[in-house]
């Protein structure tokens, strides 16, 4: 029955889906890679975040809230975070350094600023 | 006047911060592998100045010495042990990385580290 | 006998050393090669546990002759504790641990000695170097001299892939060298921190300052030690943010190579991951640390092992993402999850070797490793194939296997822990694990075949015959899994005060 159509939040939802799954189809026939791997790829990073944001119950449960919500937006607005990943995830040399340095400086900061108490 | 170990240890800590900032920043392949032996080498100076002993003598026992004069006087020996070992190592790792940056300028004609992206 | 421990590590070296001189010989280099391969993995098995001391003495409270000399305030303290001397501590599970590593060597060398017909003595010594280094690694109670085994491990790994002949694999060893370069005298530096905090470099000894109040553990230096150790560590293993580097090694590895450095990989993740935990365990970063880490492996590794085209791609990146088990293992901190976690190593050093063995039959068969190119192999070797497709769901976690028991212990102690987010998502990977298992299988084994494929029909029995005693194992552990869990006491006890 035609009528005005409300876009429920679902709706919005699978709207999001579709369009990256059109995004992944095109990027794959350049690239030959099959949409379903990109997007299992793209489910499992995403549900491995918000799970692990999930552990920081054990410190503030509010806090908890508030990060899980704002990760779960990041996550969703920057999709697909699969193109991002295999950008970022080559065998160049500047982006393997660039991460080893940045990853070495978060480690060091946080083990000697943190303290035992962190 | 800065005290002597304290000074080396700042030289120390700045070959270590030329040679990261070198490793990354530079694109001549042979000086990124002299940027790498800054960082062995801000190491090694690291670990020789914490043998440092103000007014220490050197660690070789003569016949005359009494051994608790030597214990009190000595700088401590185990520190230079450990830097030969690792400078040896140093050069170790240099020869390979340079035997293959040789035949690397063999095949492509470039010294430049985009070689080493695909 | 203590004196094998010794032999564990110098057999190899010596044996490495004699074949790079009779380079060319073939016959000698063969023979030789296969005997020291076959007593690597027995040697553990009939050494007696204990500490080995490399020159140096015994502590002063076992040695009565030299304390007679020595002043009150030396032997009325706790210096007549500390070794003055490189020590080897050897007990189960650095027993388990060497003859997991010797097997998969000698399984190794074994094929590749069989699938060329002039070995080469110097490929045999980076071989016979490199697993002589990671013994050293894991046997050592003395940090210098890890140390100085880790980079003898580096370098032998790069020469190993130097020797590939596959294209791209000068690169690759460069690019590993360079940021070995690193991330190696990080791991020194750290070292050196803790020489300069403690005086000593054994071990054991700083463990015993620390804990008598001989030196403040509140000490920042500490802390920064821990840093640069944790990242000289995450170098070694294979970890974010190496894990592109370190799949990258393994795609560029011939298959037997392969499997080796892989093993590599998780029992230097092993070795220095329990020092860390043994030497700040007063330090709850740490062990949040090795958790964060080893989640970021398994989700990255497992994603983009999923989206890779090239089967050897896609297996070095499953490797690296199930080394993430481990990690939470030992990051956990509890008796079951440490258990846990070291039998997860022991199965996934077995079972990534035989599929890095496994996917080297394709590679042999047809030359290419495109997944796209692949199809139908299923015809010409169907006992290849059901070997393969026992080890891919071997690796999945399908009982009654090993890392069917490794990955179910793993996660019952991350729900006794307190955290079952970790436990979801180790199920949720799993999963994902298995199905890009099954596309590459299907993708190789069950689709029509390409008309274009070349299919040589011959395939080295050395790697049929490895394949073969690796699952075997598999799957004595998988039945019986005291056998191996039996031996991790002496960590435990370590770990858990």
């Amino acid at each position: 029955m035609r009528g005005r159509y409300i876009m429920t939040l679902y709706d919005t939802i699978i709207k999001k889906i579709r369009e990256m799954e059109e995004k992944t189809r095109r990027e794959a026939a350049v690239t030959n890679i099959s949409a379903s791997a990109v997007l299992t790829a793209e489910l499992t990073i995403i549900s491995t975040v918000l799970l692990m944001i999930l552990m920081i119950r054990k410190l503030n449960i509010y806090v908890m809230v508030l990060v899980f919500l704002l990760g779960a937006f990041l996550l969703f607005s920057m999709m697909p975070i699969t193109a991002t990943l295999r950008r970022e995830q080559t065998d160049s040399f500047y982006k393997m350094i660039f991460y080893v340095i940045l990853t070495f400086g978060v480690l060091i900061s946080l083990l000697y600023w943190g303290n035992i108490n962190v | 006047m800065i005290p002597v170990q304290l000074a080396s240890f700042f030289t120390a800590a700045t070959l270590i911060l030329i040679g990261i900032i070198g490793v990354f920043f530079i694109d001549n392949l042979i000086k990124k592998v002299i940027a790498l032996s800054f960082i062995s080498d801000g190491v090694n100076l690291f670990l020789v100045t914490l043998g440092y002993k103000p007014g220490g003598i050197v660690y070789i026992y003569l016949p005359g010495m009494s051994s608790s004069w030597f214990a009190q006087n000595a700088s401590y020996p185990l520190p230079f042990a450990l830097v030969l070992t690792s400078i040896v190592i140093g050069a170790s790792t240099l020869a390979v990385m340079l035997a293959i940056i040789i035949i690397l300028y063999h095949r492509h004609g470039s010294l430049s580290s985009k070689i080493l992206e695909d | 006998m203590k004196s094998l421990i010794a032999l564990m590590v110098i057999l190899p070296i010596l044996c490495g050393l004699l074949l790079n001189l009779l380079h060319k010989k073939d016959r000698t280099i063969k023979i030789l090669a296969l005997i020291v391969a076959i007593i690597l993995p027995l040697i553990p098995l009939i050494a007696s546990y204990g500490t080995y001391y490399f020159g140096g003495y015994p502590p002063i409270t076992e040695n009565p002759t030299i304390a007679k000399y020595l002043p009150a305030y030396i032997t009325g303290s706790y210096l007549t504790k500390f070794h003055p001397a490189i020590t080897y501590i050897f007990n189960s599970a650095q027993r388990i641990f060497i003859f997991i590593l010797g097997l998969v060597a000698f399984l190794a060398i074994f094929t590749s000695l069989n699938e060329v017909k002039k070995p080469s003595g110097v490929y045999s010594f980076l071989m016979f170097m490199a697993t002589a280094a990671v013994t050293a690694i894991i046997l050592a109670d003395d940090i210098f001299n890890l140390y100085v085994f880790f980079e003898i491990a580096a370098i032998s790994q790069a020469g190993i892939i130097l020797s590939s002949n596959i294209k791209g694999s000068y690169k690759m060893a460069l690019r590993y060298l360079l940021l070995g370069g690193v991330a190696a005298p990080m791991l020194l530096l750290g070292v050196a921190l803790l020489l300069g905090a403690v005086g000593n470099v054994n071990i054991s000894d700083m463990i015993l300052a620390m804990k008598t109040g001989l030196v403040n553990p509140a000490n920042p230096i500490f802390l920064a030690a821990a840093g640069l150790i944790i990242f000289g560590w995450l170098y070694g293993s294979g970890l974010p943010p190496f894990h592109t580097i370190k799949s990258g090694l393994y795609s560029k590895a011939l298959p037997h190579a392969a499997s080796l450095i892989q093993a590599f990989s998780v029992f230097t993740l092993v070795a220095l991951g329990v020092i860390i935990l043994r030497l700040f365990y007063y330090v709850p970063v740490v062990r949040w640390a090795f958790i964060i880490f080893s989640i970021a492996a398994m989700a990255l590794g497992i994603s983009m092992a999923i989206m890779q085209t090239d089967f050897k791609r896609l297996i070095g990146f499953l490797a690296v993402g199930e080394l993430g088990y481990i990690g939470i293992g030992l990051g956990l901190g509890t008796a079951m999850s440490i258990t846990a976690g070291l039998f997860q190593a022991v199965n996934e050093a077995l079972v990534t070797a035989c599929l890095f063995l496994g996917f080297g039959t394709i590679l042999y068969q047809t030359g290419t490793s495109e997944i796209d190119k692949l199809g139908g192999l299923l015809k010409y070797r169907p006992g290849v194939a059901g070997l393969m497709i026992l080890a891919g769901f071997i690796m999945a976690g399908i009982p009654p296997f090993n890392v069917f028991q490794s990955k179910l212990m793993l996660i019952q102690s991350a729900i006794s822990a307190g955290f079952p987010e970790l436990a979801l998502i180790m199920i949720l990977l799993s999963i994902v694990t298995f199905m890009t298992f099954m596309k590459a299988y299907y993708a190789i084994y069950l689709k029509p075949e390409p008309r274009d494929l070349e299919v040589k029909d011959r395939i080295p029995s050395s790697t049929i015959f490895s394949m073969i005693v690796l699952l075997v194992i598999c799957t004595v552990f998988g039945i019986l899994p005291k056998i191996a869990t039996s031996q991790f006491g002496s960590i435990i006890q370590l770990l858990t005060p």
